[in-house]
Parts: structure tokens; sequence; C-alpha cells
């Protein structure tokens, strides 16, 4: 039988705590890893059916309708820029968008001057875009896929855009966020086929969800986990 | 030396092969017959427009996935990214005004399209548009026919989600925002992003339990039963969208395809010309809706027209994906109809003698007659799927008393 939902859990960081919200909200996802070769798990039932992927490629998983519901940072969902329901802010895994300079391109006001022609090193090319449109700056943009703080230190790039939730990886490269630009946390996508074709089952979940989310108050989802 | 030429097509383009061509031609002709059948009439217009006529407020969402040209006069010429609009300036410019009309088409559109999306950026589509008619009736006659029409093609697993702009108007008024602040609340619901959409109506300064109640409108699904249920105090505008909606559906269990229907107030399309209902179809496996449309009333003024209007349009690539993903095959018989047969042998005069006649009866001959062998005959018949039949000289045949028709 085919089941009746596919839920999309994103590897890494956030993967525990999204693997919590659904165990909570009665899914027998128990055996679920993100360390496991395997990348798909059917529950006992065969009713749901999990894929685990990168963060980065979820959106794109859920917008084609792979799956029909997603668990991904909204920093994945903006970059890349599906077309996607977006439902539930789950709280956790909250992280910003940060603009970092070396500490040693600061003038001795603490202020950074862009210079014409900079360059941006980052994994997230269409936030970063867009601030530099919205700011009307002209520099250049590399796309980078992780470390993004080893660029400026061997002159990469004069800046990153990367995302920041303690701000230590920064601090230990000499690098100084100069500006936040949005926050970022965990979020319920829905395919928008699915949400239609399978309202039921969706809205069940989702309902669960909100309610779990309720009774944890929210704010300290993180220290929770 | 060979010559360099290229071998690839600009993105978001296709080339439909033998089998898949004919696949499609098939299925835009079985849509259009069946919708002929409502006394819809075709109608065609150019694939270049003069861009003012793809933007008659200038504010199309779509604007920047517009192919644009310069002709050598210094005119904006532009591909056409829809039909609605093409179709609006016929109207407005050539067809007298004994309305309604109801016309019919289906071609295909182009709309620039990021690549990462997978989509086409040439795609057909077959739609209608029913103009000089107001109310639920004709409202109805749509959501009908593309229920229809999408069953004669074959697809029976699908949902046409329903949703009213009057509702959305209405909620957004008891807002008293200004300009950009709706067009940033319309964005969001567009979207669907109602994380989004919470975050803003809270920062703006509206109360939490009216921005739940907001959001909660938006994001319900509903039955078309609890439309049936009392909705007290609610704003002239949304009262009077629902009993619209109400009127729509209570015509469509006429039709008997109610089941099809899904009321949802957070359906919008990204042309901003509707002003009545608006729907979306969607249908399982393939994450966009494969087709939709609404009620138009206030489009055709820009043409100086003040003529009520309301119509569909539905996505043939994305019927074909969803037709072959439920594994829809042809009929047997169907099958029998289309079977091709392979003339061939080394005398031309039988071959073509006898080809002219099978075609003649509506059979699909193809001749083969060039110093082919037998043996070649039949490797060609098993390539092509086509049954063989050798042609032996009539006076030979006669002679050596055996004619052979495998």
């Amino acid at each position: 039988m085919k089941p009746k939902l596919t839920i999309a859990l994103p590897k890494g960081k956030l993967f525990a705590p999204a693997k919590n919200v659904l165990e909570h909200c009665g899914l027998g996802c128990a055996q679920l890893s993100d360390q496991a070769r395997t990348l798909i798990f059917e529950d006992e039932c065969k009713e749901v059916r999990y894929i685990i992927c990168r963060p980065t490629d979820l959106p794109t998983y859920v917008e084609h309708g792979a799956a029909d519901l997603g668990i991904v940072g909204k920093d994945s969902i903006v970059e890349a820029g599906k077309n996607l329901y977006e439902l539930v802010d789950l709280k956790f895994g909250y992280c910003r968008f940060a603009i970092a300079v070396p500490q040693d391109r600061l003038t001795p006001e603490g202020e950074f001057m862009w210079q014409p022609g900079f360059r941006i090193a980052t994994k997230f090319p269409a936030v970063a875009r867009e601030y530099i449109q919205k700011k009307g700056l002209q520099g250049e943009i590399i796309k980078l896929h992780g470390n993004i703080e080893l660029a400026p230190r061997v002159g990469l790039a004069e800046a990153i855009v990367d995302i920041v939730s303690t701000g230590k990886t920064l601090k230990e490269n000499a690098l100084v966020p100069i500006e936040y630009i949005g926050e970022a946390t965990a979020r319920l996508i829905v395919n928008r086929a699915s949400y239609r074709l399978k309202a039921k089952e969706i809205n069940t979940l989702v309902t669960a969800i909100k309610d779990f989310l309720e009774e944890k108050g929210g704010e300290n989802f993180d220290s929770f986990v | 030396m060979t010559k360099k030429t290229k071998l690839n097509i600009p993105q978001g383009m296709r080339d439909w092969l033998p089998g898949e061509a004919s696949r499609k031609r098939e299925l835009i002709n079985q849509l259009l017959a069946h919708i002929s059948l409502w006394g819809y009439e075709e109608i065609n217009t150019p694939m270049l427009e003069y861009y003012q006529v793809l933007q008659p407020d200038g504010n199309w969402e779509g604007a920047a996935q517009i192919y644009k040209f310069i002709d050598r006069n210094g005119e904006i010429l532009a591909l056409r990214p829809e039909m609605t609009l093409p179709i609006a300036r016929v109207i407005s410019s050539k067809l007298p005004q004994n309305y309604p009309w109801r016309l019919m088409y289906g071609g295909e559109v182009f709309r620039y399209e990021e690549i990462q999306t997978g989509k086409q950026r040439e795609f057909s589509q077959v739609g209608v548009e029913l103009i000089g008619a107001v109310g639920a009736e004709a409202d109805s006659e749509i959501l009908a026919l593309a229920v229809e029409s999408l069953r004669a093609s074959g697809l029976d697993n699908f949902t046409i989600s329903l949703g009213h702009t009057g509702i959305l108007k209405g909620l957004l008024e008891s807002l008293a925002w200004e300009e950009t602040q709706l067009k940033q609340v319309r964005t969001l619901i567009l979207e669907k992003d109602f994380v989004g959409l919470n975050k803003y109506l809270m920062s703006a300064g509206i109360k939490a339990d009216k921005v739940k109640q907001l959001v909660g409108i938006l994001t319900c699904q509903l039955t078309t039963e609890d439309l049936e249920k009392e909705w007290r105090n609610l704003p002239r505008g949304i009262a009077i969208a629902l009993a619209d909606l109400r009127e729509i559906i209570r015509l469509l269990k006429v039709y008997d395809y109610e089941s099809y229907i899904q009321v949802d107030f957070s359906t919008l399309r990204s042309q901003e010309y509707y002003t009545g209902m608006v729907f979306e179809i969607y249908t399982p496996g393939i994450g966009y809706p494969i087709g939709g449309g609404g009620r138009y009333d206030q489009l055709l003024q820009n043409w100086g027209n003040n003529c009520p209007a309301t119509g569909f349009a539905l996505g043939v690539d994305r019927i074909l994906l969803s037709l072959s993903s439920e594994g829809k095959g042809k009929k047997e018989k169907e099958k029998e109809k289309e079977k091709c047969h392979l003339l061939a042998g080394n005398d031309a005069t039988t071959v073509i003698t006898k080809a002219t006649q099978w075609r003649k009866k509506g059979k699909k001959v193809i001749t083969e007659f060039s110093g082919i062998t037998r043996a070649e005959a039949e490797k060609l018949a098993l390539k092509k799927g086509a049954v063989l039949h050798w042609c032996v000289k009539e006076s030979a045949a006669k002679e050596g008393g055996k004619k052979d028709e495998t």
C-alpha cells in the first residue's frame, strides 16, 4: 500500500528537534536516523514514509511533490525561493543571517566602509544579492558550500553572508557581524497539491504540532530539545 | 570538414518527438472537441503581441516572466504569457457586441520561468472564456466545463480549490491599510507564507486574537457543507462573496460535480485581474496546479469595454504528465484503429494501387518499394511496430498461384 504521507526531514542540526516534534505528535519515527545509510524509512503501520535529505535540497523535494511535507530552516527556504506553503513556525533552530567582516577592516569608530568592487562569500547567494541590491551597492558574490569564515582570512572575499546562531564561529575567525538581515527558525512546509489533496491528514498533523508548540510555550523550545 | 552547428535548443523549450507529439495533439483535440459540445467556438491569436496589451494595468505580477523583443520600428513586442489578455483585446476590437461570447482556444504560451524550477518556458494551454455573462450561472458553467473536460481526457483524481477575491478583499478592507501594506499581505497569501503573514500582521499592531482569526479563515479548509453554516457579523463585502460562492456550489450540485470542489479562501492566482470566484485544479504527484481560472469583470474596461467575463485555462503538458503517472493507457479499440500497415514489395504499381485503396478506407499505410527484400521489410515492420503485407506483382502472383500476405 502506498503510504498516506511522505515527510522530508533535514540532515544535520535540525534533525533531532524535528524528529522530536513528530514523535510528540504521535508519529512512529523512533527508528529514524540521519546517520544511517538508508535515506527512506517507513513507520510500522506503513502509513507514513520519511525521507532524509540535505536541508538545501529539502524545499525542492517538497516543491515537486516527492514529499508532501517537510521540516526545514527558513534560511534554506529563503535561499531556494521555492513555491510552497509555509504553515507553521516550529520555533526551534533559531539563527540569523549576518553580514560579517574581519575585525581589522573596521574603522577606529567601529564602522565598515564598502570598497568598490568588493566580494561577498556566501552559501546564500540569493540572500546576499538581495542585500546588496537593497543597499544600492555594487559587488561580486562568490558562492561557497561551507566554512564561509575561511574566505576573508585568505583574501577570497572582503565580507561574508552567513547564518549565525551563537556567533562563536565568527569570533574564532576574527570576524564581526556588521548587520543582521533577517531571522530564521525551522518551518513546516507543505507541497501545494498535497495541501489540497491530502487536506485531512495534513490538517491533523498541523493541529497536533500547533497544540504541542502551545503546550511548550514555544519560546524556550531550543533548550527543551 | 563538417560544419559546426548547434544541436541544443534554448532552456525551457522542448522538441516533441514522434509518439509524444501526437499524444499531445490528441489531448488538445479531445479537450476542444468536448468543450465545443457546450457551444464554445475556437479562436486563435498571434503568439507575438504588443507588450502593452499584455500589461493592461501595468502591474501583473508575472511581468518579469514575459519574453520581450524590440521590433524594427522600436515597438516592444512580447510572446503571450497567457491567452485571456489577447482574447480580451480581440473581444473589444474585432467582435460584434452580441454577448455572451463563448470562446475556446488551444495554443502555446511562454513564460520565463527560473531554470531550477524544472518548469518549461513554452507550454500549451487549452482554455475557455465566457464573456458577457454575469452571476453564479456562468461561473458554475465554467467550473462544470473544467471538470467535464478533464474527465473526458481520462483524468479523474483531481481537486478544485475554490476561493473568492471578494472574501480576501473584504478581509483586507477591514484592516483599513495603505496600498503598499495590502500588496505585501497579498504577496504573502499568494506565496502561502502563513508564518510570514502572522508575523507581518502582528508587527503591524493588530491584536493577537484578530490575527489568529484572520489567518484562521485563510488556512481553514472547508467542505462545501461548511459554507452552508451560519456565518455571523460579516462585513457586507464578505457576505456578498459568500452568497455568490454558495450559489455557484448549489448549481454545481445540479451538475453533480460538487465532490471535486474544496473551498479555500486563500486561493489566489498570480494575475491581478480576477474580481470574483477564483480556482486552481490540483492532481496528485504534480506539485503545481494543472489549471485554474476565475471571474474577471473589470479586465475588459482597459479596452473601454465594460463587460463581465469568466473562464479557465488548463495546462496541457501537466495533464499529459498526470495521465501518464495515473497509467491511463489507450483503449484497445483505439489502438486497433491506429495500427499501422507496411505495404512492401518490388513492384511499384501493385504497392501504390493497394496502398491507395487502403488509405481510402482510412487505414494507416507506409509503403516501401525501392529494392527492398522480404527480410529487410520484416525488420522494418518490427522497428516501426507495423503489420507487414508483402506484395507480389498481380500477374506473377496469378502465375505462381500464390499471393502472399502475412
